[in-house]
């Protein structure tokens, strides 16, 4: 057997359920990071409305993109976007690079106009004002333009995910009796196969070696932009005004103080869960060069599990710290993604093996017109066919979090569904949840743990990480050159 | 006198201000970067960036080898198919080159928001860059086939200089057009360093010798 490479890496669990689309997070992580000349148009933190285009507009369409890896010859996956000649050339142009169209040019008002109006029979209005030119623009699109337009037809039926549905499918999620949507917030995903990190010609993107988090060296960056192109979930911007590229930097400053990011502080419907993760490095390459629908299974496996004595003493001899070890025995992510199944990686496709995870909605509305009357379908007697019969179909769900497979998201779904017809069982004895927990693979305390932290959960339950204690080593702006690997740095050939 | 000025203490002095300036800049690397304006703009660029970049790697790589080689030099364009080869791929570089160049400079100056963020010296280089191709290309077409002319006159005029010992009666007679080629040289030159044009020194070439991931450990 190989070796164990130990690694831990702070995670975040998204709990779509919970999300209200309130967009409190992306406003926190504006107001502390990006609302700068340059940043205006960055969002570390967006919330987007699926079905939908997001942002920036179509993301998810990578053969326009070219963002993340593809199956390479064993043992390695490769770019998609480019190779390393290829990656040369692309500096001067870089034909998968958004641009502001794909964006949107960000204004302001000129509030003057409200004071130096002459007097007249009408309010004065402020003026909106481009703030890359300082000249009065006519706003085409902006920030979550196509918020809660979960079935409308220009931002909804361009959605890639969609590609997944039958045509009867699709048109169901568009008709107004039917139709549809769900909340997905996205930061940086932190990945152990950062795409990003391997385009970047000058070398300024890293991951850290103690905790996982994806960094931009800001004097290492010579804007080349081929981070922006390679991200597959399209996190990482390039500022017009700096000329260097800046992404979500999971507020490291924050977590070495022992706050929690400001997105998860501030998130009303308290939807995120962050702990730590230790992974084996060991299997980065084998995992994400693995055939598609062995994805999810394989990056669940390289989780490691904290309370393995083999997984202590290997990742205590890697050099990881006694206060990471016992943060990872109580880590709400390990909970959500490993012992419970609830929680999937976004778009494991891209092969970045992304390190935040989300768990599904479960978007049980069944209800539907059928010849102008409001019919509820669904079998009563059989719970769970409640879930195939769901709003949002699960192919599309499956199309978001397991690569198109259905399986992993039934599963999670069916837990939810009977963790809610336990809690129901408490106050109506009617209903006997034995058989329901087993068919959705749960036990009676699975059940009240996954309750508790769903519903009940406080702050020190959601947030379970030491401070990082990395604030003595100020290397986020010193030499990041020097690569020092350890045991495996995840894909090992240069070419 | 003034012609000692041009070709002596001009040259030697543009070559101390890139050395200071680049040592200079380089303390902190923190405003170094390519400054691209694609993220504003791309259409355009496409048609400018492109062809001025390869355009101008012809280019000066049909003024270096001389420099560098100047015996392999003399015997390729000696031979009439090796001086058709430099004289026209040259001119096709400066011709594509100036090509982008022009579009750069009217896309700089007529798409609002690359217009805006644009510092003085992002357009003046762009000028600066076309005057001194527009210059050379001159000297190619008016004053025919200099890759052979300058073999005597320039090539060793430019060794003499940087073997510290400059002599300047090489390029005494050179048409004065390719003396304001030479001055337009040193002066981009003791530019590059306060301007975008600093972008090439950090030509990634690293890359290609790179694992494709880097983990940076400070424990």
């Amino acid at each position: 057997m190989v070796k164990l490479d130990v690694r831990a890496q702070v995670s975040m669990v998204f709990h779509l359920d919970k999300c209200i689309g309130c967009h409190t997070c992306s406003l926190a992580c504006k107001n502390l990071w990006t609302e700068r000349p340059g940043a205006e148009y960055m969002w570390w933190n967006n919330v987007e409305t699926k079905p939908g285009t997001g942002y920036p507009s179509n993301w998810e369409d990578q053969d326009r993109w070219q963002g993340g890896w593809s199956v390479g010859q064993a043992p390695s996956p490769v770019l998609r976007s480019q190779g390393k000649l290829t990656g040369l050339l692309k500096l001067f142009y870089n034909a998968n690079q958004p641009g502001l169209d794909d964006y949107y040019e960000p204004w302001t008002y000129r509030y003057s106009d409200l004071f130096d109006a002459p007097q007249g029979d009408v309010q004065p209005s402020a003026a909106p004002i481009s703030q890359i030119t300082g000249k009065p623009i006519d706003i085409k699109r902006g920030p979550n333009w196509d918020d809660d337009l979960g079935g409308s037809p220009l931002y909804a039926e361009n959605d890639p995910n969609l590609a997944s549905l039958t045509e009867d499918e699709r048109k169901s999620l568009f008709e107004v009796e039917r139709m549809t949507m769900m909340y997905l917030p996205r930061i940086c995903n932190h990945c152990t196969n950062p795409a990003c990190v391997a385009a970047c010609p000058s070398g300024a993107l890293y991951k850290r070696g103690e905790d996982g988090i994806v960094l931009v060296n800001q004097d290492a960056c010579r804007g080349w932009r081929a981070c922006v192109a390679a991200c597959p979930y399209k996190k990482v911007f390039y500022n017009w005004k700096t000329g260097k590229s800046e992404k979500c930097i999971l507020c490291y400053p924050r977590l070495e103080t022992g706050q929690p990011p400001a997105c998860f502080h501030s998130c009303v419907g308290r939807i995120r869960y962050m702990g730590v993760i230790l992974y084996d490095a060991s299997r980065i390459a084998e995992v994400a060069n693995a055939p598609v629908e062995k994805l999810i299974d394989l990056q669940r496996s390289m989780l490691l599990d904290p309370n393995d004595p083999v997984v202590i003493a290997a990742a205590e001899e890697n050099g990881v710290s006694a206060q990471l070890l016992a943060a990872a025995k109580q880590s709400p992510v390990w909970k959500f993604v490993r012992e419970w199944e609830l929680a999937l990686p976004l778009h494991p496709e891209y092969r970045t093996l992304p390190m935040l995870f989300y768990v599904p909605p479960l978007v049980p509305v069944m209800g539907h017109r059928e010849e102008g009357l409001y019919t509820r379908a669904g079998d009563r007697e059989s719970i769970f066919n409640a879930i195939d019969e769901a709003r949002l179909p699960v192919k599309y769900l499956a199309s978001l979090f397991s690569a198109g497979d259905p399986e992993p998201v039934k599963a999670a779904l069916r837990k939810l569904m009977a963790v809610r017809w336990h809690r129901r069982s408490l106050e109506f004895k009617t209903i006997d949840p034995q058989q329901i927990l087993a068919d959705a693979g749960l036990t009676v305390e699975q059940a009240n743990a996954i309750y508790r932290l769903t519903a009940l959960s406080t702050l020190e339950e959601r947030f379970v990480l030491p401070p990082l204690q990395r604030e003595e080593a100020l290397s986020t702006f010193g030499d990041t050159a020097a690569e020092d690997c350890r045991q495996s740095c995840g894909l090992g050939r240069t070419m | 006198m003034s012609r000692d000025l041009l070709l002596v203490a001009l040259p030697y002095a543009s070559v101390a201000i890139f050395l200071a300036g680049t040592i200079w800049r380089f303390r902190s690397a923190r405003t170094i970067s390519s400054q691209s304006s694609q993220f504003l703009e791309r259409r355009w660029l496409a048609w400018g960036t492109i062809p001025f970049h390869f355009g101008i790697f012809v280019v000066l790589a049909d003024h270096l080898v001389p420099l560098v080689a100047p015996d392999m030099w003399r015997v390729l364009v000696s031979k009439p198919w090796g001086l058709l080869a430099v004289e026209s791929l040259g001119a096709g570089g400066a011709m594509l080159a100036l090509l982008g160049l022009t579009i750069l400079l009217l896309r700089r100056l007529g798409t609002g928001v690359v217009r805006a963020s644009s510092s003085f010296g992002d357009i003046a280089v762009v000028v600066l860059l076309i005057a001194q191709a527009a210059l050379g290309f001159a000297v190619a077409s008016l004053h025919r086939w200099g890759s052979v002319w300058s073999v005597g006159t320039t090539v060793p005029y430019l060794r003499s200089l940087l073997a510290f010992n400059p002599d300047v009666t090489y390029v005494a007679g050179v048409p004065p057009l390719m003396q304001w080629h030479l001055a337009g040289a040193w002066i981009i030159l003791a530019l590059l360093p306060f301007t975008r044009l600093v972008h090439m020194l950090t030509f990634p070439l690293g890359y290609l010798f790179r694992r494709p991931q880097k983990v940076v450990w400070t424990t």
